[in-house]
């Protein structure tokens, strides 16, 4: 090993802090010149013990590149120097963010969609299309930023490295702690969006279609699609708390899970009852604002559209609606008597 | 069936270069000087595993580190800690209790 007095400029020497410069730049700055002379040293001692006192160039170059290439991939050396970790969320954490992010998204998402859409149709009269897509971009950014954050303080925990309480249950783990095995759902997610979302929607359009109505009297002035009169006479209110009680009756089946006997019972008696609402509804009352059609040629034969629509409607969804009820409540009790 | 014995061999190896350095770390020794001890000693290990591995035993401490810069080049010379040869000795143990507990469970399965 000679002691090299001059490092004449070079491909040879060029090549060693390029290569240094690679392994040190990342590092943090308190340990980044250090290692990099260390390196840098350790790097000609090899080179030198391959060379010998022999500094013809090309010699010299053809053994820095034998002694690079044996030190391999500059950025791999520099993650065994590095103590801070290099990754996002390591495996310590992985688990715990993807369930916080899922639920959140799953939970909070919908919710606002939901609520997006009631709002847009119920308080700014915006049209359906407009209504679903601002909501839809809205969840769209809500996933977005819960991510984000989510991730931003997994960040921090994989970081400082501090125990959290998810940490600390795992340490102190027994077999007492093993969860029941899961029950097998009939109702999941999707269920409970549809079927709450259904309502609400229904519910939002109410108010729409009251104040905000796309439809002109005879004056030239909006109209509500429905009969004012309704309100006053108590039918739209009773149709806006048969809402409400299908749409916690959806909560409560989602919570419960399956088709119970109650749940199926319930769902029965809710699908009549809810079917006598409309078509009595139908029957005795002018459905349609007499002034929204006022201005047509037969009056009569629109409301008699309307009405039939409603009646086909309300026998079609009840009647689906007891078939299920029966065929799932048939499902339930035979995973259940196994 | 080659490339399967190596790879074990790999991970045999690899848990016994920490006890090759603590061993041959009684006398101060820079990173290249280090490596040749360690392979003329008969260990086989890389330039890019030994350098950062002395970095992390001194920040456990049990090396200490020293730049020399006396010579032309300046070296930074690592030596065994009181805590290093401590280390060292019940790692030495240990490879001694686990060549005995190997030993012994070949002659019971070959018998």
């Amino acid at each position: 090993m000679t002691a090299r007095t001059t490092t004449p400029p070079g491909t040879a020497d060029d090549l060693v802090e390029r290569y240094v410069h690679l392994v040190a730049r990342h590092l943090p700055a308190a340990q980044r010149s250090d290692v990099a002379d260390e390196l840098r040293t350790s790097i000609w001692d090899s080179v030198d013990d391959r060379t010998g006192p022999a500094v013809e160039e090309a010699h010299r170059e053809r053994a820095v590149r034998e002694v690079l290439a044996e030190m391999g991939e500059p950025t791999r050396l520099s993650h065994a120097y590095a103590a801070a970790p290099r990754h996002l969320i390591g495996p310590r954490y992985f688990d715990d963010w993807w369930t916080t992010v899922r639920a959140l998204i799953v939970t909070v998402v919908p919710l606002i969609v939901l609520i997006g859409v009631a709002a847009d149709l119920g308080l700014d009269g915006a049209s359906v299309g407009a209504a679903v897509g601002g909501a839809v971009w809205t969840g769209f950014n809500a996933a977005i930023h819960i991510a984000f954050w989510v991730t931003g303080v997994f960040w921090i925990l994989e970081r400082t490295g501090s125990p959290s309480a998810m940490e600390a249950s795992r340490a102190e783990w027994g077999p007492d702690d093993l969860p029941e095995l899961p029950r097998s759902r009939q109702v999941g997610v999707p269920d409970l969006v549809w079927g709450a979302g259904l309502m609400g929607l229904i519910l939002a359009w109410l108010p729409w279609q009251h104040f905000r109505s796309p439809l002109d009297g005879p004056d030239g002035s909006p109209a509500p699609m429905l009969a004012p009169d309704l309100w006053a006479s108590g039918w739209a209110w009773g149709l806006v708390g048969l809402l409400v009680v299908t749409m916690a009756f959806e909560i409560g089946k989602f919570v419960v899970g399956n088709w119970t006997r109650a749940v199926t019972v319930l769902s029965v008696l809710l699908d009549v009852v809810f079917a006598a609402f409309l078509i009595a509804l139908v029957r005795t009352q002018d459905v349609v604002n007499p002034a929204v059609i006022a201005g047509l040629d037969d009056p009569g034969a629109s409301r008699r559209l309307v009405g039939g629509i409603v009646l086909a409607v309300a026998g079609a969804t009840a009647i689906l609606g007891i078939v299920d009820a029966v065929r799932k409540h048939a499902a339930y009790r035979a995973m259940t008597d196994r | 069936m080659d490339d399967v014995l190596a790879a074990h061999v790999a991970e045999l190896r690899r848990g016994t270069v920490v006890l090759a350095c603590l061993c041959v770390l009684d006398e101060a020794r820079y990173g290249y000087a280090l490596l040749s001890t360690l392979e003329s000693a008969g260990f086989e290990v890389d330039a890019n595993t030994l350098y950062p591995l002395l970095r992390r035993l001194e920040k456990q401490g049990l090396l200490a580190s020293e730049w020399n810069t006396e010579e032309s080049r300046p070296r930074k010379f690592y030596v065994l800690t009181a805590a290093g040869r401590e280390v060292r000795a019940a790692l030495a143990h240990e490879w001694a209790a686990l060549d005995h507990r190997v030993r012994t469970a070949l002659e019971g399965s070959s018998r």
